[in-house]
């Protein structure tokens, strides 16, 4: 038994790190993105919209295979399993994060723009001063979510053979043969980093709103 | 007919209605008037059954509105005309009007759909049948809200502040429609701040303060003869 | 009581990884008796995931009908099946229609996931072509591409849907006042 725990204690983690690092990665790597996008940088701009519906229209798992199996066979680069699942889901989690970021800019009254544009603010300034402020406010419910589904789907990259969770239920299954008791302990465990996260979230939700309020009250 | 008897309304702590006690008779067109935030909206709303009495009692046509039983029967001969229209947005005008009286009065669809017509030639929209909500103006909006309130053929019709969410230029086509109905005894409650209107088309006068009935008299005696000071310059203030 | 039920059903189904819950019933399901094929197993799991979705994207449609149309309604002395029948349901469904749409597309890319406990659908089988063939990269791009093609179909047809139940509003502006 204690030896069981262990490997779900490591599990554990390997799944967390995973998901927190790509999460943080990709949402920056998304925010960046989405102002190339949103700025409509000549030729970046375009190559960032393919992108994003080339990886927000296509499962998970097809990306992993492509990225773990795909890659190493027509370029030297042949990421370990592990690198392979952060990669992956770092660039999955920036295609949905460019979405995110680009409805919450969206969200932000044109007649701000307009005004802004008539005192002879430079785009940068607006950007800077005026709309991001009040788009990371709306920005934060949507990522969330994200973040959630993200953990979920981060269970996939233990078909690409990472010691996560998900692989950590498998080896223990095969081995004691009580799937009844198994998978419900390994789903409960996500079911409570996900609840976990939701209640930290909405605690920070409440603190940015407090916070950025007087920038933007009407909205 | 029907009769407020000893009415009062709470939200909470607040007393929004405070001992109400009148009676609107049959063919009877009874303005509610008062300043804003007075109550004048929820006694309507309570005769049918859209809010609960806190104390008193209303009955419509001998029917008290504290009793479950009534109140299917109470709906069907009250019909209320909202201010802020609340016409079901996924069905046509036409769809709108037929929707109650097939359902609540088994109407069958061809006759219920003749009255829809007849109803919509009578404000002036006979061609506007087959349009969405959405795309119609406010006046319009309104003025299929009251043929869907009279497509009930109801005895009592409830007007609560139906111009208030209307711009200027389109109140007079749904004023207009109200006269019409007035001119044809339809017993009507009207709850408005259009004080000419008022003194144009009600017989009698419901003035309401601070849920508190103030003066309830004929038209005539409220406008002509008004003993009370203060509500002298009410209406010399909402007459524009 | 019912709705506490689902409500649990729902927060379950929507908090765990749909990998786990395929493989609580793959594994699970035989040891109870029931030995069916993994299309099967594959399905009952999905549709379930699925389902738990769509309650909880229905059930918000639900609330943000407009209460006071609502109210409209019953002031004409409607019962409540018939308001439910007539007014909420087929409001909350339009606006409900995006959001599902979204779903389906999702419910699209997770068939994806069938292919672990070896269902042979377009990737399972793209798994196999990749053995055979040892060109992984361009049998996953493909079939990347395939997937984006599926999913432009599927909103596709959830935009034209729309468009069509909404098709009266884009006369609005010559209409008004």
């Amino acid at each position: 038994m204690p030896h069981d725990a262990l490997v779900i204690w490591s599990g554990f983690l390997w799944t967390l790190g995973i998901f927190a690092s790509s999460m943080v990665l990709g949402s920056l790597i998304g925010f960046v993105l989405a102002l190339v996008l949103h700025a409509r940088v000549p030729v970046l701009a375009q190559l960032v919209a393919t992108f994003v519906e080339l990886f927000r229209n296509s499962p998970l798992l097809v990306q992993l295979f492509l990225v773990f199996y795909g890659l190493p066979m027509v370029t030297s680069f042949s990421p370990s399993a592990t690198g392979a699942a952060v990669l992956t889901m770092t660039v999955n989690t920036a295609a949905f994060m460019v979405i995110i970021v680009i409805s919450a800019l969206d969200a932000v009254p044109r007649g701000q723009w307009q005004a802004a544009g008539s005192f002879g603010m430079s785009y940068p300034q607006v950007m800077w001063l005026m709309v991001l402020p009040q788009a990371i406010r709306t920005m934060i419910p949507p990522t969330i979510v994200l973040a959630i589904g993200q953990l979920q789907t981060s269970s996939l990259v233990s078909i690409i053979g990472v010691d996560d969770l998900v692989r950590a239920g498998t080896i223990l299954n095969t081995r004691t043969l009580r799937p009844f008791i198994i998978w419900p302990v390994i789903g409960l465990i996500y079911f409570i980093m996900a609840k976990v996260m939701a209640h930290y979230a909405a605690r920070i939700e409440r603190r940015v709103r407090a916070k950025i309020t007087w920038f933007a009250p009407a909205a | 007919m029907i009769e407020l008897l000893a009415v009062s309304k709470k939200y909470g702590a607040l007393q929004v209605l405070n001992d109400i006690t009148m009676h609107f008779l049959d063919g009877e067109v009874t303005a509610v008037l008062g300043p804003s935030g007075a109550g004048k909206s929820t006694p309507i709303r309570c005769i049918n059954c859209l809010e609960q009495l806190s104390g008193g009692d209303i009955l419509v046509d001998g029917k008290s509105v504290r009793e479950r039983r009534n109140m299917r029967e109470i709906q069907k001969q009250c019909s209320m005309v909202f201010q802020q229209f609340n016409l079901y947005p996924h069905l046509t005008a036409l769809d709108n009007i037929t929707l109650a009286p097939m359902h609540v009065l088994k109407l069958g669809r061809e006759a219920a759909r003749q009255r829809a017509h007849e109803l919509l030639a009578m404000v002036g929209l006979a061609d506007k049948g087959g349009r969405y909500p959405a795309e119609l103006s406010g006046g319009e909006q309104q003025r299929v809200g009251i043929c869907r309130a009279l497509a009930m053929q109801p005895r009592h019709l409830l007007l609560d502040e139906v111009t208030s969410a209307i711009d200027p230029e389109m109140t007079t086509e749904v004023l207009r429609v109200i006269e019409k109905l007035a001119a044809q005894g339809t017993t009507m409650v009207l709850v408005t701040h259009e004080i000419d209107f008022a003194r144009r088309v009600a017989s009698r006068i419901a003035f309401v303060e601070r849920g508190r009935l103030i003066k309830h008299e004929s038209s005539v005696d409220f406008f002509g003869n008004q003993s009370d000071e203060r509500i002298s310059r009410f209406i010399q203030k909402m007459k524009h | 009581m019912l709705r506490s039920f689902a409500a649990l059903y729902i927060d379950i189904f929507r908090n765990t990884p749909f990998l786990v819950q395929l493989f609580f019933f793959y594994y699970g399901l035989p040891e109870i008796g029931i030995a069916t094929n993994p299309v099967v197993t594959g399905t009952i799991a999905l549709s379930l995931a699925v389902a738990a979705g769509n309650a909880e994207i229905i059930r918000s449609c639900i609330e943000t009908v407009d209460a006071s149309v609502v109210q409209a309604a019953r002031s004409f002395g409607m019962s409540s099946v018939n308001v439910y029948r007539l007014v909420i349901v087929p409001i909350a469904l339009r606006t409900a229609l995006r959001p599902l749409g979204s779903a389906f597309v999702n419910l699209v890319l997770t068939t994806s996931v069938l292919s672990t406990i070896t269902v042979n659908d377009v990737m399972g089988n793209a798994i196999n072509v990749a053995a055979d063939t040892f060109r992984p990269f361009e049998v996953y791009f493909v079939v990347l591409v395939a997937y984006c093609v599926m999913t432009f179909t599927v909103s596709g047809g959830v935009n034209g849907a729309h468009a069509l139940l909404y098709s009266h509003l884009s006369e609005r502006p010559h209409l008004r006042g």
